[in-house]
């Protein structure tokens, strides 16, 4: 990512990227983006296949029925702290 | 969100009996949140897989926590692990999903038939402004006259005779009136579309692939042009929501050869 400070750099940015200024070296920071950002498994490997995977893994598991909700759980911490606090 | 989940959503489980709940969201007003619950309750294997790349750390924390969850990269692993305390083991990193489609997709008209048909000079360069949700804007059509007019009076060599293709964003209507009549602009599609079909994904393409770059506020627009190796700019949008206004930032790369 690069920053502007100002619209006319804004502009200029433009003019550059229009008139074919950009370097190759700025393609590889668009690939490095796309490396970290999207694909980190490699740009050339599909997200999908690896999701389905850790699908299929989890659908495998073996769940115990749980009544209670970790997220209820943090939640309903949160509040008896606040009540205290408030109280 | 702390409403125990419902008789019709048990019920609903207790009859499909899945093998597997899939959640794309279960942050902020996720209605998926109380199926995950439910299928907790029942020993059902449940698991969460992050849509976008913002949502671990822009809408509270998670309303259920799943048996796994896969996330995009790293930096949402590290998100998942330190803000809503899943387990690491948990997580796993599986890229962006929903953007495979755009890594094989390819341009379905050349440069000429494509202008053409939206109505742009093929013997000209046209920038490509990709409109933002409502979340992100108000209605850019207030903007992008002023801004582009300012473009042209900046007087650049590179930028004379640019044109604008405006595409509108399919949950955020433009309104093109205020746009008729600005030499080299043009809205398109109109009325929005949404990527989905053969159809709107080939005009999308299209649209990048063609363009010398790709300006806009805030939308996936920039990782659809990185992919296709577009120049992509944030516009400094006064009146933004939620992106600083008073910067403007631009990932910039190479352009291919046209076609």
């Amino acid at each position: 990512m690069e920053a502007t400070s100002s619209r006319s750099e804004h502009y200029a940015g433009l003019a550059a990227a229009v008139g074919g200024a950009t370097t190759e070296a700025t393609a590889a920071k668009a690939r490095e983006f796309l490396s970290a950002l999207v694909r980190p498994n490699g740009l050339d490997r599909a997200a999908t296949p690896i999701l389905a995977d850790v699908l299929e893994q989890t659908g495998a598991l073996t769940v115990a029925a749980n009544g209670s909700d970790p997220g209820l759980e943090l939640a309903a911490d949160e509040l008896r702290s606040l009540v205290e606090k408030l109280w | 969100m702390i409403a125990e989940p419902t008789d019709r959503i048990r019920g609903f489980l207790d009859e499909e009996q899945p093998d597997l709940i899939v959640a794309t969201m279960l942050v902020g007003r996720a209605r998926e949140v109380d199926v995950v619950r439910a299928a907790r309750q029942a020993g059902i294997p449940t698991a969460y897989a992050c849509a976008s790349w913002d949502n671990l750390v822009t809408a509270g924390l998670l309303h259920a926590v799943p048996d796994t969850m896969a996330v995009w990269n790293e930096w949402q692993r590290h998100e998942a692990t330190t803000l809503h305390g899943m387990p690491a083991s948990a997580v796993s990193v599986t890229g962006a999903p929903a953007y495979d489609v755009w890594f094989r997709a390819s341009p379905s008209r050349d440069r000429d038939t494509w202008c053409r048909e939206v109505g742009l000079d093929p013997a000209r360069p046209y920038l490509l402004y990709a409109c933002s949700s409502r979340f992100i804007t108000e209605d850019e059509s207030t903007y992008i006259g002023p801004w582009f007019e300012g473009l042209r009076a900046a007087r650049h060599p590179e930028l004379d005779g640019i044109q604008l293709l405006v595409r509108p964003h399919p949950h955020n209507p433009v309104d093109p009136t205020r746009l008729e009549g600005m030499a080299g602009l043009v809205v398109y599609p109109f009325p929005a579309e949404i990527p989905v079909d053969d159809h709107s994904r080939a005009g999308y393409v299209d649209a990048i692939h063609h363009s010398a770059a790709v300006v806009r506020v805030n939308t996936s627009a920039l990782i659809e042009s990185a992919i296709f190796e577009r120049a992509c700019t944030c516009s400094p949008r006064s009146g933004t929501r939620r992106p600083r206004p008073e910067r403007c930032t631009s990932v910039t790369c190479s352009r291919p050869p046209a076609t």
